[in-house]
């Protein structure tokens, strides 16, 4: 297997593969991997023609579709790099995004290729720009991930070793395309001869209607986020669909509460589930695959498990020294392939969250973990100000910054708290003068102001903002609260 | 049951649960609720349970898009067809 590449393996598939299925659009057209090749070919002849080069950017605000994949293959075929956005985020967010990595051309809805040029094939190398994703950063701009190929291809690698899927598998693509589940989603497929089938938004979000869109497609790879697995376990009456060609289910980006994994447990107990860990800058890092039976006194949720072979995970003290002790808590770090060099625009050496331990460069994850009797990593949580709702990962302060853009706000202060194994988000408020902030009206502002996975739940106008004797915003007075 | 005890128990869940705190004459009936933001898509999904069984109704899930959740106005419709049905 190439490891070297994103996209060589998908380019070979493109011949092996030509009259088999590659995608089936949310409306359930399809598109062979024959027709991909000639679409990709035909974006990356638009690119051209419009100034694209080998080692530029291309964003790509579009929606889920044939033509959105086309697009990021057109763009690795003249050797530049995509970058996805939310098409639905504002569009404030998604200009900053495509300023930050000064893209070459945006390729919205309105990029349609004619085929009219005919662009020159470019060889990658490993450490060339694949695609760079965006990700909630503190001090309320996002920031960029630069992924190489080889970043990506190591990843897609250990998948193929992993899931070991075959040219009839159909794999489900759930989650958006700038959010780093996807990654899994296309490119395991379009390296193997398998079937993206792409899940319509109002389904994806209705786990009423996601089993029977599971059964009509015939879905034998699930990847999601374990809320929305969750609530299809709960609301979706599993038991009345035929599931029979689903073989592994893999969930990733947020903590699976052990119930609902249980019920899911037993209501699929032929298939594989797979709990895949891994912040975007490490793709995934560790994996744990959930026991045939999972043992009735347990009440803590599994393990995020051991290091996926294609990289080195650790846990360290604050001094940067390897923790062997059973139970103790300590900073889970990465490195190897599939972990990033640096953030984008951003020197390596002056990120904090790139750390050299005896030589080697590790990415700190910001996440706590410690060793079970097993040898296997738990989750103990986060270190820092960010949490993770439906699997988006949410930098609080990214939310202070988009509710203080409201003329009417002088200040906020936002924190989470958890409820049942929901996360719950509240932000307090402290208007400008007299000015009077509604709840209705706030939660107007969030949605022009931010993604709609960042809006908080509960808000509170108060007079002032509690501090601390250094001056700092009090958050645990205002969880009291 | 009467129109204004289903619009209370619909205004109420959304007072209570979506946006707590507001001021109850804030929320207009006509208000759009699901294409501005102010209920997401898990906020329907929880309101939905809710309504079935506050209402003892059955609420299949092509029902719940924009159409029939609107606004409090399109909900309170909704759910006497569906009571009268």
């Amino acid at each position: 297997m190439d490891d070297s590449s994103l996209i060589a393996p998908v380019l070979v598939a493109f011949r092996e593969h030509a009259s088999r299925t590659a995608v089936i659009d949310r409306s359930g057209r399809t598109a062979t991997y024959g027709e991909l090749d000639r679409r990709s070919l035909e974006f990356a002849g638009l690119f051209a023609a419009n100034g694209v080069r080998a080692g530029d950017r291309v964003g790509v605000p579009m929606a889920k579709s044939i033509d959105t994949i086309a697009a990021f293959i057109g763009a690795m075929r003249l050797g530049a790099g995509f970058v996805p956005v939310d098409h639905s985020a504002p569009s404030v967010r998604n200009e900053h995004i495509f300023d930050d990595c000064s893209v070459a051309l945006r390729c919205d809805e309105s990029c349609q290729p004619d085929g009219s040029s005919d662009p020159d094939a470019v060889t990658v190398g490993p450490d060339d720009l694949a695609y760079i994703l965006y990700t909630s950063g503190s001090t309320g701009m996002p920031k960029g991930v630069p992924l190489t190929h080889r970043n990506a291809a190591s990843f897609v690698s250990w998948c193929v070793r992993t899931l070991r899927p075959e040219a009839d598998d159909v794999f489900s693509s759930h989650a958006s395309f700038h959010f780093d589940l996807s990654v899994l989603d296309l490119w395991v497929p379009l390296w193997t001869g398998g079937t993206i089938a792409l899940v319509p938004e109002d389904v994806g979000q209705d786990p009423r209607r996601l089993p029977g869109f599971i059964a009509e497609r015939g879905i034998t790879n699930w990847y999601s986020v374990p809320s929305i697995l969750g609530l299809m376990v709960e609301f979706g009456a599993l038991d009345q669909h035929d599931l029979g060609r689903l073989r592994t289910v893999c969930f990733a980006g947020e903590v699976f509460p052990l119930p609902p994994l249980r019920r899911l447990r037993e209501a699929l107990p032929d298939v594989r589930l797979l709990n895949l860990y891994g912040p975007t800058e490490t793709n995934v890092c560790t994996w744990y695959e959930v026991p045939e039976r999972i043992e009735s006194g347990r009440t803590d949720p599994m393990p995020i498990g051991s290091a996926c072979d294609h990289c080195t995970v650790g846990l360290f003290d604050d001094a940067n020294r390897p923790v062997v002790a059973r139970g103790e808590v300590a900073r889970i770090l990465a490195r190897g392939a599939p972990v990033m060099d640096g953030y984008w625009g951003r020197d390596p050496e002056e990120t904090p969250s790139l750390v050299m331990i005896d030589g080697e460069r590790w990415y700190d994850t910001g996440d706590l973990g410690a060793w079970d009797d097993a040898g296997m990593i738990l989750f103990r949580g986060r270190r820092d100000r960010m949490v993770k709702r439906h699997g988006y990962r949410i930098e609080l302060g990214e939310i202070e910054a988009g509710l203080d853009r409201h003329a009417d706000i002088q200040e906020a202060a936002v924190w989470a708290t958890e409820q049942a194994g929901r996360v719950v988000i509240h932000a307090a408020v402290v208007p400008q003068g007299d000015a009077e902030l509604g709840v209705i009206q706030l939660k107007l502002h969030c949605a022009s102001a931010l993604p709609a996975w960042m809006s908080p739940d509960r808000f509170q106008v108060l007079p002032v903002l509690p501090r601390t004797s250094t001056g700092k915003i009090d958050y645990v007075g205002l969880k009291a609260l | 049951m009467t129109t204004d005890d289903i619009r209370d128990k619909v205004r109420s869940f959304i007072l209570e649960e979506i946006l707590p705190g507001e001021q109850p004459e804030n929320l207009k009936d006509d208000m759009p609720l699901r294409t501005s933001g102010l209920i997401d898509s898990m906020g329907t999904i929880r309101m939905t349970g809710y309504l079935e069984s506050t209402f003892g109704i059955s609420i299949a899930a092509h029902e719940t898009g924009v159409e029939n959740f609107e606004t409090v106005d399109a909900i309170c419709t909704f759910i006497q067809g569906k009571l009268s049905g």
